[in-house]
């Protein structure tokens, strides 16, 4: 047996435009006289079109169209007229029937049910009733249009007396909703208990316009809407949110800005495109963006803007250097927080107090990323010998140390002697020393 | 592609049975005695069956329930939503039917409103970081509004609703929360239990058949196979004290006051005072931050933080009242 679907898609004209009989003559979607005087639809009609294949017991086949109007049921069965014609390999046929479908599993986004029509059927061979008996997809997906597929076998007086098969589409009036429009919801249809249905903010006729260059930009509803609407689009909703506070308007790549809730025109300034780094340094620290000084505050904090992309940020500070990666990003404050310096230890030999070559090289470097910072130098030494002499021999060598980063152009007024350091513990080459301990101030 | 529509196009409204009820009083609930058989029908129940608490009845068509979809009214960071129409990144405004599935990355933070009634308001959710979870039901009905989405990996926080909040339900593999007031969070934790923490409004928290009222201010957890725990006292916050109310954020330093028993602290930012649009959260061990980088957004019109205490066990406590911080001047001039 040759089975054959042939895929039909009618353009169908929407209910809110008047154009079916049903819908014609109520403009309103919850006003129709279908759903006013069957309390028990919940749904509206569904119109439909669909192109059917048809083989024949006695050997011809043939194809042909069907329109349908359904009327959904609020639970698991629907009732609907079907007219169709077509022609087969042995002449034209033409039938009308009233079929039931009865759902196994039903929700308002589709299901697949069972079937059952009567009607008549004429063709060459007359004028004979019919019994159709069949499964139904219907109407499946969540848009308003939808799919349907059905097959079946129709039953006139002899038997069994064909198959047929239909693919098609229909007009669904529930649609999923992107931004709530009460005006535009279906009227409640009440069960029960109609005090309870939920109140719908009555819309004015004179819905509020707001007019923003650019195009595109984005109005924010305040409470209870709450959610952004294109600016073209937000008259209904503020009319909805009914407050008088000024409410932000945004586009991408404009700083924002804000309308009167009543209506205006706004047109944004373009925003430059920049972001913001917040260094958080010591205070004396010397920043360098890509190379060029910018000022710190006296906590060693620096705000500066630039275009975005990558920078390199250079700290210099406390004898320290620090190069720190960063990005900045179009309309963000990015905050980095610069490693603060460490102390360090310049090593003597046993006995001495000469800076000796070995360490120049360290203590040259130190003296040249002072920035503006401080330094507090404490001499020490091994615990063995003579107490008041190892004190004197560890002033001696911050002393030494003082004296070197001065002459390789540290600031003096930046570099202090305090206290000589008390060894502890075992002797070692670690305790001939003088530790340089950054201070955020001077002491 | 057949199957997909089929996956999406089957999702429904939806009710949570809760304790004492059964499925004469829901359809009484529903407005009309007589769909308990319907109800019955939808969820493959056979006559006369009734179904222990947590179980998510399908419910029919009802006249009066306007089925609606949640909507994205805020994002930082980056994440992906997979709906009918296909996988695209998450952004501003654009809507999710049942079935969507909704996704933040590590960095990303999202808010959904959920049903709208659109005149006393919405309720709305908040995807943390490394969240994924799916639409299963928005509706506003003459009763109220009503929500249930099913978190599937990370933590959602249902914000509180003054005056009154819609039924929001979130479902897991490990239980079954509902409140009707909003102010609770759910987290998905790595055993497989799940965490609910009410921190606005009382909650009940239902898993093998077994529900446990949870009051403001207490959490429970549920494990697969168990009923939930018995509610625990979660933590104050710790009150803010750096920078000062109406400081300016001139270095990334917060500070607070600690509390007894906090096994740590979680710090968010955000440039609503709601704490709708949240830009940044991370723990600290101690009643202190002080992150090296610090990334916020500066064209906005605030920023607001806040901060709350995690005990041994996990559970978070409520938020302390946010504070407003000011940008440094200089910044984008």
């Amino acid at each position: 047996m040759m089975l054959w679907l042939a895929l039909f898609m009618t353009a169908h004209a929407s209910p809110e435009l008047g154009a079916s009989p049903e819908l014609g003559a109520s403009p309103e979607l919850g006003a129709s006289p279908e759903l006013g005087t069957s309390p028990e639809l919940g749904v509206s009609p569904e119109l439909g079109a669909s192109a059917i294949g048809l083989v024949r017991s006695d050997g011809p086949a043939g194809a042909g169209a069907r329109v349908t109007v359904g009327f959904p049921a609020r639970a698991a069965w629907a009732v609907e007229g079907q007219l169709e014609g077509g022609a087969t390999s042995a002449g034209g046929f033409a039938a009308a029937r009233v079929a039931g479908r009865i759902f196994a599993n039903r929700t308002e986004d589709g299901g697949l049910g069972v079937l059952l029509g009567a009607g008549a059927m004429l063709d060459e061979r007359g004028l004979d009733p019919r019994l159709t008996l069949g499964i139904a997809g219907v109407p499946v997906g969540r848009g308003r249009a939808r799919f349907r597929i059905e097959a079946g076998a129709e039953i006139g007086l002899a038997g069994l007396d064909a198959l047929h098969f239909g693919v098609g589409g229909v007009l669904w009036k529930r649609e999923g909703e992107r931004i709530p429009r009460p005006e535009k919801e279906p009227e409640p249809v009440p069960i029960e208990e109609p005090e309870a249905e939920p109140v719908l903010a009555e819309v004015p006729e004179d819905l509020p316009e707001i007019t923003v260059q650019p195009d595109g930009a984005m109005v924010w509803i305040p409470h209870p809407v709450c959610a952004w609407a294109p600016a073209s689009e937000a008259g209904a909703l503020l009319a909805e949110y009914g407050g008088e506070q000024p409410v932000q308007v945004r586009a991408p790549g404009f700083l924002p800005g804000t309308v009167d809730a009543a209506g205006g025109a706004v047109s944004l300034e373009r925003a430059p495109e920049q972001g913001a780094i917040v260094v958080v340094g010591w205070p004396g620290d010397v920043v360098r963006f890509d190379g060029d000084e910018v000022s710190t505050d006296p906590t060693g904090v620096v705000v500066t803007n630039a275009p975005p992309g990558p920078v390199l940020l250079d700290v210099v500070g406390y004898g320290r250097v620090a190069q720190v990666d960063a990005y900045v990003g179009d309309g963000m404050a990015l905050w980095v927080r610069v490693p603060p310096p460490e102390p360090v230890r310049v090593l003597f030999g046993s006995g001495s107090a000469s800076v000796s070559g070995s360490v120049l090289g360290q203590i040259q470097a130190i003296a040249e990323a002072m920035g503006d910072g401080h330094l507090l130098l404490r001499g020490g030494s091994s615990p063995e010998g003579n107490a008041d002499a190892n004190a004197r021999l560890g002033r001696r060598r911050a002393e030494s140390v003082r004296a070197a980063l001065i002459a390789a152009g540290a600031p003096p007024e930046q570099v202090h002697l305090g206290e000589s350091e008390i060894a502890d513990g075992p002797p070692g080459p670690q305790q001939r020393r003088v530790t340089l301990t950054p201070l955020r101030s001077a002491p | 592609m057949i199957a997909l529509l089929m996956a999406f196009a089957l999702s429904a409204d939806v009710h949570v049975v809760r304790d004492g009820e059964t499925i004469e009083t829901i359809a009484a609930q529903l407005g009309d005695s007589a769909l308990a058989a319907v109800v019955r029908g939808e969820n493959g129940l056979a006559a006369g069956a009734q179904v222990p608490p947590g179980t998510v009845l399908t419910l029919p068509p009802i006249a009066g329930h306007v089925d609606q979809e949640a909507i994205v009214t805020a994002v930082s960071g980056s994440g992906e939503v997979t709906t009918p129409s296909g996988t695209s990144p998450l952004f501003v405004q654009m809507t999710l039917p049942p079935g969507s599935l909704a996704c933040t990355n590590a960095d990303g933070f999202a808010t959904l409103r959920l049903a709208t009634d659109g005149v006393n308001g919405h309720d709305d959710l908040i995807l943390l970081p490394s969240t994924c979870i799916r639409i299963v039901a928005v509706t506003n009905r003459p009763s109220g509004r009503s929500s249930a989405v099913e978190v599937t990996q990370g933590s959602v926080e249902i914000r509180a609703i003054d005056g009154g909040g819609g039924d929001v339900t979130v479902l897991s593999e490990a239980g079954v929360t509902t409140g009707d007031s909003g102010g609770f969070r759910v987290a998905l934790e790595d055993a497989g239990s799940a965490r609910t923490e009410a921190i606005g409004g009382d909650v009940a928290v239902m898993g093998s058949g077994a529900e446990v009222a949870v009051a403001n201010g207490q959490g429970s957890r549920t494990i697969p196979g168990q009923a939930p725990s018995p509610p625990v006292d979660l933590l104050p916050p710790g009150n803010p004290t750096l920078p000062t109310a109406g400081g300016t954020l001139r270095t990334p330093d917060f500070e607070w006051t600690g509390v007894d028993g906090a096994l740590g602290y979680r710090l968010q930012v955000s440039i609503a005072p709601d704490f709708s649009d949240i830009v940044y959260a991370t723990e600290s061990p101690r009643p202190e931050l002080r992150p090296d980088r610090l990334f916020l957004p500066y064209r906005v019109s605030g920023l607001w933080w806040r901060v709350t205490s995690f005990d041994l066990t996990g559970f978070e406590g409520p938020a302390s009242t946010p504070r407003r911080v000011a940008m440094p001047a200089g910044i984008g001039q």
